[in-house]
């Protein structure tokens, strides 16, 4: 079996995997962005994926999936050169700007999306998902976020819990 | 149905007159029903007769309360008796100089507001100096009135005088040298002939009315450190009511005849049977005192309805609703948020720099507190940031007509867990000498250190700093996180070294001495002198204020003419050549690579230099500042000078035009911090804010 040594993606540059989303349908991409999920590097790396047996994966929809790949096929070459070292500013910055522009989607996919990069373990996804959750937060008062994230509204018991915590830290809520 | 016979008036008044206080427009309804009751309600005697019958128990038909630090200006409810309260007018002039004690009562009822009193006849009091005060009136809240101020000055005296509204003056202040007492903000009880106010280190400062005497009573050690409320006992002595676990306590004290005082609990209340949280055994630790604080505005009329055996009613409103309702219609809870895995890495990716984001997130949900207070998070959070963001500047301002020096704290994050307030310890004619790992060395007046937290508020009070081999004549201090390995990002609760350095200059030469405190040892070892080069030609700045760079504090001296370096590890002196940028505005700062830099205002750019392995000054970087600050070159108001280096946060502080700007390295940006700014040398305080420490 011709497994690539670990680490080298250059093996499996023009090396196609297919992916069948949680619906059905079929998904080719190269090895090597397919391989920026942890999850998915293990099966690769034993040759699964090739030819006509596909990598099943039910717990995500063709969707979230094709977003993911987007994801995986603009950042594989960055990752395969071992996170960018010698990568110029110019690509930083278009990586940046297509990550920026990635994640300006609809709150219900950008859910999908955490659970998949969870489930798919991509490193970078789950960071930058993570980090829009993150800026949703920050700026908003706990009504506001429970609202944003569509919590129920609290109950009297904790709102005058909340009330009681808002007295001790005052100055957060200047 | 019979008309009431005339014969019945003076039993309608009787009637009328068990009408209930707390209700007040029962009585009005009644006196519409008919003339004759109309007449008896609003009588020439009723009304006196009224209150007279429920004297009492006056009803509480509500209460005042000044929601936190809601505006710096404006007025603040201090007190309140029989239907008056007493308003505090808050300083319109802010000034560090001299606070101005302004009074005013007011009968809400009747509407009518006293003239404003006349100023309290005090010598000036400094911002930092702790007071309260008292309203007395003698009936209804019609008649005469009097006004208690009781002061403490930092300079340890504390001071009593009144107002009488019949006299419309001031008496003479009488004033008694108590050392170490602030008086905290709070109801103060009156019992008796005598007045009692809270004070810092759980105790009361009783001022005696008849006898003109100010005197300290300690509260029982069960309850120190504790959230107390005054208020009159059961026996009508005095009183108190403090939160222990989840039971309010009464406590009382009695006097003997030698007048020794004893104090006793007197009984407990279940706080689960009586506030509104649900269990108040699962309540966290940390809303413990944030009840005992609900508590201590809640108390009076809890007193007065546990009396009477009536249910205690929850009347506290302190905050509006938190948020107005968006117009976006609430989607369902995902089921992304109730994987507390995925939620930590939200939470992890919140910005150190805007610590009000992680309190608030923090009410969220109760698995969110439970995420942001677990220590293992906090270490992560911190681990993931690495660099402390850089909380705000302090500032020693010194006054020029005095030798006195206030300590200033400047914001950088807003809004900021820390503010002026926090800093009343220090008080005056204190000095911040440095910064560092979270923490804060200030010396007292009476040259004596002390380590502080100010998150933590924990105070490290040092042993005296020792006599050298040489004599003080000047002198520098720094604190240092002293754990082994430790990357100083969590440095919290660790070990720490104070190291003081002094010189003593002759005609001859300078000589330097340094001494290291540890509080692993708690005390302190002096180390290492030696003699260094030719003598001091400044008069002022002649030890700079430290920086931690390579292993080794480095001060600037004789305005930065030499460079000293303390090496940690080795404990040796050593003496650095400056690089070539002008005299008296060098300031040290730690180069990106951990070395030593440099940075001085050179024709309106800031340059910085750097030391290179080979011990030789490179320059490493010119930023030029006209296109960032609008100036006029040449004007002579247009002084820019580099003030301060953060070490870890990688910022220049830059002052021009009574601004203070700093200038993040990184991007090149200048941000504005200060408006009221000095060319006083700025401490930067560098230091995560997580819910637990």
């Amino acid at each position: 079996m011709a497994a690539p040594e670990s680490g080298d993606g250059n093996n499996g540059a023009a090396r196609m995997v297919t992916l069948i989303s949680s619906d059905n349908t079929r998904f080719e991409v190269e090895a090597a962005a397919a391989s920026l999920s942890q999850t998915l590097q293990l099966t690769i790396l034993d040759g699964g994926g090739g030819g006509g047996d596909g990598i099943p994966l039910p717990n995500v929809d063709s969707a979230t999936l094709s977003k993911v790949l987007e994801y995986c096929i603009k950042h594989a070459p960055a990752a395969a050169n071992g996170g960018a070292p010698n990568a110029t500013a110019v690509d930083r910055a278009e990586l940046e700007r297509f990550d920026n522009e990635f994640v300006n989607i609809d709150q219900s996919v950008l859910y999908s999306l955490i659970m998949a990069a969870h489930n798919l373990e991509i490193e970078g996804l789950q960071s930058l998902v993570a980090k829009k959750v993150a800026d949703m937060i920050k700026g908003k008062s706990p009504m506001e976020i429970r609202r944003t994230l569509g919590f129920p509204d609290p109950t009297p018991e904790e709102q005058a819990e909340m009330n009681a915590h808002m007295l001790e830290y005052g100055w957060a809520y200047e | 149905m019979a008309p009431l016979p005339s014969l019945m008036e003076e039993l309608m008044e009787e009637i009328l007159l068990r009408f209930p206080a707390d209700d007040p427009g029962s009585l009005l309804r009644a006196a519409l029903v008919c003339k004759s009751w109309y007449r008896l309600v609003f009588g020439p005697d009723f009304n006196h007769r009224f209150r007279e019958f429920h004297q009492r128990s006056p009803p509480v038909l509500g209460f005042f309360c000044d929601i936190f630090r809601s505006s710096r200006y404006g007025t603040e409810a201090v007190d309140a008796c029989r239907g008056r309260i007493l308003f505090y007018e808050k300083d319109k002039k802010v000034s560090l100089q001299c606070m101005a004690l302004n009074f005013i009562v007011w009968n809400p009822i009747t509407g009518k507001k006293s003239m404003s009193l006349p100023e309290v006849p005090m010598k000036i009091l400094l911002p930092t100096d702790t007071w309260n005060a008292a309203l007395l009136c003698d009936d209804g809240g019609l008649g005469p009135f009097r006004v208690v101020v009781v002061v403490a000055t930092v300079q340890g005296f504390t001071y009593a005088c009144v107002y009488s509204s019949e006299q419309h003056v001031w008496s003479n202040p009488i004033s008694t040298q108590k050392p170490g007492v602030r008086l905290l903000k709070g109801r103060n009880a009156l019992i008796g002939n005598a007045l009692y106010f809270k004070c810092n280190e759980s105790r009361i400062l009783e001022y005696d009315m008849s006898k003109q005497e100010l005197s300290l009573i300690s509260l029982p050690p069960l309850c120190w450190n504790r959230c107390v409320s005054l208020m009159t006992a059961e026996d009508s002595g005095l009183g108190f009511a403090v939160v222990r676990e989840s039971k309010l306590c009464a406590w009382s004290r009695e006097v003997d005849l030698d007048g020794n005082g004893r104090w006793t609990e007197k009984g407990t209340f279940e706080l689960d049977k009586l506030l509104p949280f649900s269990d108040m055994s699962t309540l966290r630790r940390r809303h413990r005192p944030a009840a005992a604080v609900l508590l201590s505005y809640l108390l009076p009329p809890l007193i007065l309805k546990t009396k009477n055996q009536t249910c205690f009613r929850r009347r506290f409103r302190a905050f509006p609703p938190i948020a107005p309702k968006s117009d976006q219609p609430p989607s369902n809870s995902p089921a992304v948020m109730d994987q507390l895995d995925l939620v930590s890495e939200f939470l992890l990716r919140l910005p150190p720099d805007e610590p009000a984001c992680l309190v608030r997130a923090s009410l969220v949900r109760k698995s969110w507190l439970g995420i942001l207070s677990d220590p293992v998070f906090i270490r992560r959070y911190r681990a993931f940031h690495r660099t402390p963001p850089l909380m705000g500047l302090f500032q020693n301002l010194r006054f020029e007509d005095e030798n006195d020096s206030i300590p200033r704290f400047v914001p950088a994050v807003v809004p900021s867990p820390l503010s002026q307030p926090e800093l009343q310890f220090l008080g005056t004619n204190k000095t911040v000498m440095d910064c560092r790992h979270g923490l804060v060395l200030v010396r007292l007046a009476n040259g004596g250190l002390v380590v502080w937290d100010p998150i933590t508020r924990i105070q490290h009070q040092l042993p005296p700093v020792p006599e050298g081999p040489f004599r003080q004549d000047y002198f520098t201090a720094a604190v240092i996180c002293a754990r082994a390995m430790c990357d100083h990002f969590d440095c919290r609760g660790s070990p720490f070294r104070v190291v003081f350095a002094a010189t003593e200059s002759t005609n001859e030469d300078t000589a330097i001495w340094v001494s290291v405190y540890s509080s692993h040892n708690q005390a302190w070892t002096t180390s290492t002198a030696g003699h260094f080069g030719p003598p001091i030609t400044s008069a002022s700045d002649v030890m700079g204020s430290s920086l931690l760079a390579g292993g080794g504090l480095h001060f600037n001296l004789n305005r930065g003419r030499r460079i000293v370096r303390y090496d940690l590890d080795g404990d040796v002196l050593s003496e650095i050549d400056p690089p070539p940028l002008p005299l008296d505005n060098i300031v040290l700062m730690a180069m990106e690579h951990g070395g030593l830099g440099a940075a001085a205002m050179v024709n309106y750019s800031v340059h910085i230099w750097s030391r290179g392995d080979n011990d030789a000054w490179m320059i490493h970087q010119v930023i030029s500042l006209d296109p960032l600050i609008t100036m006029r070159m040449g004007n002579p108001e247009t002084v820019q000078l580099v003030i301060g280096a953060a070490e870890m946060s990688g910022y220049l502080f830059v002052t021009t035009h009574n601004q203070i700007y700093s200038l993040d390295l990184k991007s090149g940006r200048l941000n504005k911090i200060s408006d009221n700014g000095t060319y006083l040398t700025v401490f930067p305080y560098e230091c995560f804010y997580t819910l637990s420490l």
